[in-house]
């Protein structure tokens, strides 16, 4: 059990915000752990103190069994003693150096020869041997976040933290690069945190997932367990997702993609990117139910289903269902009285393809 | 032109810039890092000469570092001599003078440096001291040479602590500004109108520069 980053601790701020966190997260091979929740919820905070940046009040951070701070003992040890790699929000990235001089600027230790190897390897895996010589106002956004990413992994550290790493791109971009990430940072084979409000992001990068609101954390465990089983409704409205779970892409045509999850075929918008696995995601509200058969309608996906369990939540109510993989659903409590809805019955779930959103697994 | 006093004074200024080069750098940084309580206190002693008289910072200097003063009965007990009336004591007086024009610079580009530079750099392993070597003083080169200059300027320009601490002696205390008034004094306008005419285009050169160099950093 000792092959694990365990953070627990506090930390207060002067302005009486308090932020209370315990994560872990294994320190062997490639795991990615998510820190997601909404925007000023102290996910940054506590990558800060993981990172030796920010001090905690109390508790204690252990890196296998190494401490890293120990409020009892009085240990905080300074970031740079910590061998972290850290990816900040805006990618930090030293103005007053080329993209190869921002990369080799860990590694003034090393000797020349290992240096010069070290930094062509990594320009050439982040595909930046063109830049070289560029000064970092002289390239892109993207470009930025290979060039920040090569910096931090230069030093092959023992664990990599990022902060919302892309917060500082568009839109377009942000969606080509995500999958990308995943897979250039498993290549590392090294832990990492990534700090994120994005659920798309969270779903796309990380294996385990940590919850965060208002300076605590709500929930912890793997994506497909917090987003599809919230364990509660404040859980449920952060992650604000009811349903991911993975599927295979069978057959896309027309932009169009048949997919099999639990061997029931569903239709859904094909992802920008070509992938054969993906997590198939729908929202509780996107989720219409109705008892009878119907003849013509535009909804493509019409799976038999049963109840199997009904929870009120205030002017709405939950619906568990059971279509061959577990789907719930979200009406309004007038709704669910007048189709009289009771667990066990029988009925349809009708879910709009374009209501079913599909992230890459890569 | 009295070249002598000129050179005193560019030797003045050059001294006077290039020690509070070496203890405003480190001073200024401290006081845009630390957290401590009672910071402003320091910062307000080190702006003070900004709004004294400089006769009134003259007169403490003359008085602490005369015979009977306590720092001049240690540097009697160091050196066996005191600071009035020589080229140290008027250096001494023109460092403390111009304090606020070095510091205040110096922190306002300090200041101007994105903390998460910084933080980036501790992260890949920089100690303090190497973070400031390659990040924070490259990064604020053209605002700490704006301060230099500043400096620099003002220092020659100095008129009353110099005549308070150094009096009017030719080749040790007396400086340019001082040499205009005193030919003033006998007359020799002519002389002063020199003198006079040098100062002010040299001011504007400086202040030219400085500027320059202040522009530049915000351009960046």
């Amino acid at each position: 059990m000792s092959a694990m980053l365990r953070a627990q601790f506090v930390r207060q701020f002067q302005s009486g915000t308090r932020i209370e966190c315990a994560v872990s997260q294994r320190t062997h091979g490639f795991s990615v752990t998510a820190l997601f929740g909404p925007s000023g919820c102290g996910k940054t905070t506590v990558l800060r103190c993981i990172a030796g940046l920010d001090r905690p009040l109390s508790g204690s951070i252990l890196f296998e069994n190494e401490v890293w701070f120990d409020a009892k003992q009085g240990i905080h040890r300074s970031p740079q003693s910590r061998d972290i790699g850290m990816m900040a929000q805006d990618y930090a990235l030293f103005p007053h150096f080329t993209v190869e001089q921002n990369i080799a600027f860990g590694l003034r230790k090393s000797d020349r020869r290992e240096r010069q190897a070290r930094v062509a390897h990594l320009m050439g895996m982040f595909q930046l041997n063109e830049l070289r010589k560029r000064l970092p106002h002289q390239i892109s956004g993207g470009q930025k976040q290979r060039v920040s990413l090569a910096r931090a992994l230069a030093r092959k550290p023992r664990v990599l933290l990022l902060d919302e790493p892309f917060s500082a791109l568009d839109a377009a971009l942000r969606d080509v690069l995500r999958g990308e990430l995943r897979r250039l940072l498993a290549e590392f084979g090294i832990p990492v945190v990534v700090v994120t409000h994005d659920r798309t992001e969270a779903i796309a990068l990380a294996d385990q997932v940590v919850v965060m609101d208002r300076g605590r954390v709500l929930a912890a465990g793997g994506v497909g367990e917090i987003f599809s089983r919230p364990s509660d409704l404040a859980v449920a409205r952060i992650v604000g997702v009811e349903t991911v779970i993975k599927g295979e892409i069978l057959e896309t045509k027309d932009g169009l993609a048949i997919v099999d999850v639990g061997g029931v075929r569903v239709l859904a918008v094909a992802p920008d990117r070509p992938s054969r696995c993906v997590h198939v995601c729908i929202k509780g509200e996107d989720v219409a139910l109705r008892k009878d058969a119907q003849s013509q309608t535009s909804v493509r996906n019409q799976l038999g289903a049963a109840i199997r369990w009904i929870t009120p939540e205030g002017p709405l109510v939950r619906i568990g269902l059971d279509c061959g993989f577990q789907l719930t659903a979200l009406v309004t409590r007038p709704a669910c009285e007048d189709l009289h809805l009771a667990v066990g019955d029988k009925l349809i779930a009708q879910i709009k393809a374009p209501a079913v959103h599909l992230i890459p697994i890569d | 032109m009295d070249w002598t006093a000129l050179r005193l004074t560019l030797q003045l200024a050059s001294a006077t810039t290039g020690i509070l080069l070496v203890a405003g750098l480190p001073m200024a940084y401290w006081l845009v890092v630390s957290r401590w309580r009672f910071k402003y206190l320091v910062e307000s002693v080190i702006t003070l000469p900004l709004v004294l008289p400089p006769t009134v910072l003259g007169f403490y200097v003359l008085t602490t570092a005369g015979p009977n003063g306590v720092l001049g009965k240690i540097t009697e007990q160091l050196f066996g001599s005191q600071l009035p009336f020589t080229f140290t004591g008027i250096l001494f007086a023109s460092v403390l003078f111009n304090l606020p024009f070095a510091v205040r610079p110096f922190m306002a580009s300090f200041a101007g440096v994105d903390r998460a530079l910084v933080e980036a750099s501790w992260c890949l392993g920089e100690s303090r001291w190497r973070t400031f070597v390659r990040v924070t003083l490259p990064l604020c080169r053209d605002g700490v040479l704006a301060g230099a200059v500043l400096t620099f300027a003002h220092a020659v320009g100095e008129f009353g602590v110099v005549l308070m601490v150094g009096g009017n002696i030719p080749g040790v205390t007396r400086t340019l500004s001082i040499a205009i008034y005193d030919d003033v004094q006998a007359l020799d306008y002519a002389a002063a109108g020199r003198s006079s005419l040098f100062l002010v285009a040299f001011s504007l050169l400086a202040l030219s520069l400085a500027h320059t160099l202040s522009r530049r950093r915000t351009a960046r």
